[in-house]
């Protein structure tokens, strides 16, 4: 187990062959991967939240539910690498990906926009 | 190996993963699953790209000389296109986790093709917005 998780977490969860902890560096790539995805949710909020405060701290709040997934659920439980296990995680982005297309869809027809 | 606990509902194949359909074959290798997680989280954040670019135009560019809704005209498609993708991307990572399953052959996609037509359409719209706008001011 080379990963960044805890150590004392990772002793605790230890199953005995550790191919099934650590399927090569794929659940590391995940994991960032998951991490740039909530980063950029995070911006893309805060760019909401210029324009239109509320359905910025509307999707800020979405974008921590992101983190939460990103870093707890995603990667690193090492009983969840079946793919329906995943699949609640990936529906919940897909989810709050579409909702922030709506909302950015609302300020961009509705908000005033820079003057000339 | 079976994570359903409804294995006998029938849903919407592409936009219910725990349906029967899905649940056939086999758990693939774990590293295939992640890859293709992965894939749907990169194209999750082309979403967000292009939600990000579509706010930027209407919001912070200056409006086009004699054209009003000219910020909007780029910038609403963009956004649209930016669910567009989220859904597709979606029921793409549903496809590609029943073909591992199967041991199938990847489906092919559409996303590619959508985001090729209307971002070279978008940058048609936005070449003729600057140069009409440009005439307008002189």
């Amino acid at each position: 187990m080379t990963g960044p998780e805890r150590p004392e977490r990772a002793r605790r969860r230890a199953p005995e062959d550790v191919e099934d902890l650590d399927p090569g560096r794929a659940r590391e790539r995940t994991h960032l991967a998951w991490r740039r995805t909530a980063s950029s949710f995070t911006a893309v909020s805060a760019a909401v939240a210029k324009f239109d405060p509320a359905g910025g701290v509307a999707l800020l709040v979405m974008a921590a539910g992101v983190w939460t997934i990103a870093t707890r659920h995603a990667a690193w439980r090492p009983d969840c690498t079946g793919a329906w296990a995943r699949g609640r995680a990936v529906r919940t982005i897909a989810l709050i990906t579409g909702l922030t297309a709506l909302i950015s869809l609302l300020v961009a027809v509705f908000a005033e926009g820079r003057p000339s | 190996m079976r994570h359903s606990r409804r294995p006998g509902r029938r849903g919407v194949r592409a936009l219910e993963p725990r349906g029967p359909a899905v649940e056939e074959g086999t758990e693939p290798d774990p590293r295939f699953t992640f890859a293709n997680e992965r894939t749907f989280l990169a194209w999750c954040r082309t979403a967000l790209a292009l939600v990000a670019a579509g706010l930027a135009i209407t919001q912070l560019l200056p409006p086009f000389a004699g054209t009003p809704w000219g910020r909007r005209a780029i910038g609403v498609p963009l956004i649209a296109l930016g669910a567009l993708v989220a859904a597709v991307g979606y029921v793409d990572w549903g496809r590609n986790q029943h073909a591992l399953r199967l041991g199938r052959p990847l489906p092919r996609t559409v996303l590619p093709l959508i985001l090729t037509l209307v971002v070279a359409a978008e940058c048609v719209l936005a070449a003729v917005l600057v140069l009409s706008s440009g005439r307008a001011a002189r």
